[in-house]
């Protein structure tokens, strides 16, 4: 249903601040390219590359995940999906349809729900208004659009907000909208993107709930989702891409994911006696193993360990002794897709130019 | 929260080619969009509509000065013609001020409220939007154009022709403003070509300056030095106004070189047609590379 096949984007700038709404703007814009640097030095600044010969196709019927952290590639190759940015190479076809040679085909077989749900009406016109402006872009007549946008904001729970305003609905009740928005056009596929970001807990799980059972499995939607919660994806997917720098690392079901990290997750108990002991300090620094987090309990602490390839949970007991802890304290422990994602992407640099605060917004 | 026992059941297609997909090209879709486009931005004019109103007030206000200015200096060379060549200057140079502004206040309008994104993931060409908001525009200048007529009325300007040479009259103010309509595009496929995204643009700006000096508007072309009358030889809104004016006022006083053996009147209307196909081709295409530079660049993306 979706194809990306050896799919690459560069961005080369030309200005940094392209999206600035200075009325000079254009003089700048004109300036850098007449600029001497640019000039005798290529006409470019700057050059990104944003998504690197990445590949992956969506089975109809199917719930696809794109699992990555903020600046992974993730917007970008949705946005290409979408037709609104070309690919620098490679190509992609939705039901069938080549975006970039038959893109208001491709475009009538998808619908968008860009992250927040903000991006999807007009702010300044009803829920009613907007959803028939939608239906009739969409080429379906007024009576037709009536009744779907009824049927849609009935599916979503919005049915007795038809005569407000986008912007006085939440941000959960806006981003429902936008996948009524959705239904109205009976596309065979959707494309979410990040659609519990900047939600509260509760409305998340009502929106997962929303598209894992009623727009995937009872409606038979296509559906294809990005995000940076590992636990949604794993919760939601029937198949994840994780990507990580642009690049697509790993591509399976999350039970085959998990399943070939199975045997390198363990937990140690450390009792509080050990904690000053430099255990702690001996177990992340030795080269078996990949990573380490630690999680406080009442009875002291617990050590999450992800083992390096080819080292398995026995070979755990062994290195805990080496650091003073007894095998008693080591037990197994179930991956996680956070787990994969660690595994997958070591050595690769982070998206972010804090690593710290990359792993940290995977972990939430 | 979503009730998933009572929400309805769509016939939603499961594989590719077995949904209803309906056209989205082609004439029938135009007609149909169209309107559609057309009523939106009659619904946003609704909503804003005190806002609506006191523009339509400022822009009467500032035209009265035109008349009253005109009245105070021309003293008693002041007559019902001088009004009417002002009142139609005034009018026409309305409709095609708005014809040049109104597609890139289209993209950038679009593109600051966060709707273009919406609007490009739909299946209609991002054109047709243009095409269908600057239509509600120029309706809306209608309305502006009434009020001046009105204006001019009140200043003793009147017109001195036929039902026919009314109905040509508004052909010839048609066909300008589709020429105009052509410059309006190539200044809308700024937005995305050089990032003129802060509501000015190089092509309205400098087209825009010379319409309101040159073009004739307020007084006739005839009176500019040499260079300043070559260039608005240049424009379609010269030829326009003054076509207009022979048509809706005899004893115009303008006048603009024949073409051949032609009347003056029939080489306006020759010389906007040629300019219509020229600048609609060339706005087209400036759109065009415009909507490619934007998908290789993602210049009229927001969503991040």
């Amino acid at each position: 249903m979706i194809e990306v096949e050896h799919v690459s984007k560069v961005f080369t700038y030309a200005n940094p601040n392209a999206n600035s709404n200075s009325p000079d703007m254009w003089v700048d814009y004109l300036l850098s390219l007449l600029g001497k640097k640019n000039l005798f030095h290529g006409a470019s600044k700057g050059r990104t590359v944003a998504v690197e010969d990445v590949s992956f196709s969506v089975n109809a019927g199917e719930f696809f995940g794109l699992l990555g952290p903020n600046g992974a590639g993730k917007s970008t190759l949705v946005k290409m999906i979408s037709t609104i940015l070309a690919p620098t190479s490679g190509s992609i076809r939705i039901a069938g349809y080549d975006v970039q040679r038959q893109p208001a085909k491709a475009r009538a077989s998808l619908s968008v729900v860009p992250s927040g749900g903000w991006l999807s009406f007009d702010s300044h016109i009803s829920v009613d208004r907007n959803l028939a402006f939608w239906g009739r872009l969409f080429g379906l007549d007024a009576a037709t659009t009536k009744a779907r946008a009824r049927e849609a904001l009935l599916a979503v729970g919005l049915e007795d907000q038809g005569a407000t305003l986008p912007m006085a609905l939440s941000s959960g009740m806006r981003q429902r909208l936008a996948i009524a928005k959705g239904l109205l056009s009976l596309t065979p596929c959707f494309v979410l993107d990040e659609p519990t970001a900047n939600v509260d807990p509760i409305s998340a799980a009502d929106i997962q709930e929303f598209i894992r059972t009623k727009l995937n499995r009872d409606l038979g939607q296509t559906v294809l989702m990005t995000t940076h919660n590992m636990t949604e994806a794993e919760r939601l997917c029937d198949r994840v891409a994780i990507i990580h720098r642009g690049l697509v690392v790993a591509c399976d079901t999350p039970p085959a994911l998990l399943a070939a990290r199975a045997s390198r997750v363990a937990e140690i108990r450390l009792a509080p006696a050990l904690m000053a002991t430099g255990t702690i300090v001996a177990l992340r620094e030795h080269p078996a193993i990949l990573r380490l987090q630690e999680f406080p309990t009442e009875a002291g602490t617990t050590l999450r360990i992800l083992l390096g390839e080819g080292i398995a949970q026995r070979d755990l007991t062994t290195i805990a002794a080496s650091a003073g802890v007894g095998q008693e304290a080591v037990r197994a422990a179930a991956p996680s897709l956070e787990d994969v994602f660690f595994d997958v992407t070591q050595g690769m640099p982070p998206t972010e130019p804090d690593a710290t605060a990359a792993i940290e917004e995977l972990a939430a | 929260m979503i009730d998933l026992q009572t929400a309805p059941q769509h016939p939603f297609p499961r594989e590719a080619g077995q949904f209803d997909s309906p056209p989205v090209r082609g004439w029938p879709y135009l007609a149909n969009i169209i309107p559609v486009l057309m009523r939106r931005q009659a619904q946003l004019w609704l909503r804003f509509r005190v806002s609506s109103v006191m523009d339509i007030l400022t822009m009467l206000a500032q035209a009265s000065v035109f008349f009253f200015v005109g009245r105070a200096i021309g003293g008693e060379t002041w007559t019902a013609a001088s009004a009417g060549f002002l009142a139609v200057g005034i009018v026409v140079n309305t409709f095609l001020q708005q014809a040049l502004t109104g597609p890139y206040h289209s993209i950038a309008d679009a593109y600051w409220s966060m709707r273009l994104e919406s609007l490009m993931f739909s299946p209609c060409p991002l054109i047709v939007n243009v095409i269908g908001d600057v239509l509600w525009i120029l309706v809306n200048a209608t309305i502006s154009a009434t009020f001046l007529a009105g204006i001019g009325a009140a200043f003793g300007a009147r017109l001195s022709a036929s039902a026919g040479e009314v109905l040509l009259a508004v052909a010839m103010l048609i066909l300008g403003t589709v020429a105009v309509l052509g410059i309006g595009l190539i200044s809308a496929s700024m937005f995305m070509l050089i990032n003129a995204k802060g509501f000015n643009d190089p092509i309205s700006w400098l087209v825009g300056v010379l319409q309101g000096l040159v073009a004739g508007a307020y007084f006739p072309p005839s009176e500019l030095p040499g260079p300043l009358y070559a260039v608005a030889r240049c424009l379609p809104q010269t030829y326009t106004i003054d076509a207009i004016r022979r048509l809706l006022l005899h004893d115009d006083p303008a006048a603009l070189a024949r073409v051949g053996s032609l009347s003056p009147l029939a080489s306006d209307v020759l010389i906007v047609a040629g300019m219509t196909v020229v600048t609609l081709v060339l706005g087209a295409m400036a759109f065009r590379l415009g909507i490619r530079k934007a998908q290789r660049d993602g210049g009229l993306s927001r969503w991040s």
